[in-house]
């Protein structure tokens, strides 16, 4: 019942077609680029990042096109909020980046949307859609491209974890660590021993003992303890 | 969180207002009032807040007339619901009517409610890290509009709802977790020694490390375990990592 566009990148089968799709709607939209990162947090505590965008080569080979990550302050307000930005010269003036903004802006980036979403197991999406006329100043406007980037920024996050992070996105499959192991690291985070784990758990206590073994095993830790930090900082627990 | 107040502003009062509600009473006038605005008279939100052991918890506000309540909001209608079943798993908003329940074979649940106003709707679900859910429908008795341009702007503007509704219902539904609410004071050196406990080091290495006597080095995490109400040193490093006193 929802408009062609939210329905087809759900149909994409890989990156080329995920590319199509995610270039179609911001077209629709009005925005001429469009960039998609989506970030998958590791087991051993670093990240993966897969940008899927249409960035012109000369943009993306640029040194300030390098830095955008650490500095660009639309990347650092999609780090931390799931609310979109909009945004336009005035944000790169605040955080003292005119100069950053005028190189980004001869490529077509000089005004946009972006958004994050922040999901459990580690991941992470971005999407933003970039264009060289200002935003609409009218709020309603405004607000209606707000909330069609945000519904379609749910489809293609669904689309883009399928094709990219397969391992990742589904349920239960949390980085293959199984229910009871989660369930024996998290005892473990309320201070339980392996014994008093097996009485809770009603399993034998050298089961309990595997059960950790196994997890610090798959977080690549090498203790019980080091192994829940892991979990924690993955959000696999909490 | 400069730029963020600047540029939301830019956006309709509602979705500010949902932002910043601080409290129950706040949050529930800035929901119903949005979904007023989309032309919705019933509508509510829940907190799911899942628990590795045990059952999860589940927190509300709604509108929902009181009769309805008494007659669905029990443990089983989650599992014979099929909207609430597509939310559970899906984070893709879901448009439902009468035929959502004919397909589920649920049609006399559909009878049921209908009676109560829940003729249609649209229900979508945000996953959040750390085992959170929030769960957000819109229901009413008129039919939804025909054209896919009418539903695609009602399901968008909920989702931008649900993104402005997230932090603030945590805040203001959630109750505050009562080791998390008063701060632990440590002393320089009982951090230290956690630190270097996170690290993996025992108390002979941090007797080394910090040149303090090892009898000094336990005692250090031991004070720091009974501030915490931990069982051990392990739980201590933990519990200061949830609260951000170490990183």
């Amino acid at each position: 019942m929802l408009q062609g566009h939210h329905l087809s990148v759900l149909a994409a089968r890989n990156r080329d077609e995920f590319q199509q799709e995610v270039v179609g709607f911001a077209r629709h939209l009005g925005f001429d680029r469009i960039g998609t990162m989506t970030v998958v947090e590791q087991a051993n505590g670093s990240s993966e990042f897969i940008n899927i965008d249409n960035a012109p080569e000369a943009y993306r080979k640029s040194s300030e096109f390098q830095v955008q990550g650490q500095q660009d302050p639309v990347m650092q307000h999609c780090k931390k909020q799931s609310l979109p930005i909009l945004w336009g010269p005035s944000v790169y003036a605040d955080a003292s980046m005119t100069e950053k903004w005028e190189h980004q802006s001869s490529f077509g980036y000089g005004h946009g949307i972006a958004l994050a979403m922040h999901l459990p197991r580690g991941l992470h999406f971005m999407l933003g859609v970039n264009r060289d006329q200002a935003l609409p100043a009218d709020p309603q406007e405004l607000q209606r491209l707000a909330a069609e980037l945000q519904l379609y920024a749910v489809y293609a996050q669904d689309a883009a974890l399928r094709i990219i992070a397969p391992r990742a996105s589904g349920t239960g499959e949390t980085l293959a660590l199984t229910r009871r192991e989660l369930e024996c690291l998290r005892w473990t985070m309320d201070g339980k021993t392996a014994w008093e784990l097996a009485r809770i758990l009603d399993i034998a206590e050298h089961t309990a003992v595997r059960h950790l073994y196994n997890a610090s095993r798959k977080l690549g830790c090498t203790g019980k303890h080091q192994a829940v930090m892991r979990a924690l900082r993955l959000g696999l627990i909490w | 969180m400069g730029a963020l107040t600047a540029r939301t502003h830019l956006l309709e009062a509602d979705y500010l207002s949902i932002y910043e509600a601080r409290s129950r009473c706040e949050f529930k006038a800035a929901l119903v009032r949005s979904a007023r605005k989309l032309e919705f008279s019933i509508v509510s939100t829940t907190v799911f807040f899942d628990h590795l052991h045990g059952p999860h918890e589940s927190i509300g506000v709604s509108n929902t007339p009181t009769d309805y309540r008494e007659a669905f909001e029990s443990t089983s209608n989650g599992r014979i619901d099929p909207v609430m079943q597509h939310c559970k798993t899906s984070g893709l908003p879901i448009v439902w009517d009468r035929s959502t329940y004919v397909h589920a074979g649920r049609v006399a649940k559909w009878e049921h409610q209908a009676q109560f106003g829940y003729h249609c709707g649209i229900a979508l679900a945000s996953h959040l890290p750390r085992g959170r859910h929030l769960l957000i429908g819109v229901n009413r008795d008129q039919p939804l509009p025909r054209n896919s341009t009418g539903i695609t702007r009602m399901t968008a503007s909920l989702q931008l709802f649900i993104a402005h509704a997230e932090e603030a219902a945590a805040r203001v539904l959630l109750p505050k977790r009562p080791d998390e609410s008063n701060a632990v004071a440590l002393t320089p050196r009982e951090l230290e020694c956690l630190r270097w406990t996170m690290e993996g080091k025992t108390a002979w290495e941090l007797g080394q490390i910090l040149s303090i006597a090892e009898n000094t080095v336990v005692r250090h995490p031991y004070s720091a375990t009974r501030k915490f109400d931990a069982v051990n040193k392990h739980q201590a490093v933990l519990k200061a990592l949830r609260l951000g006193i170490i990183e």
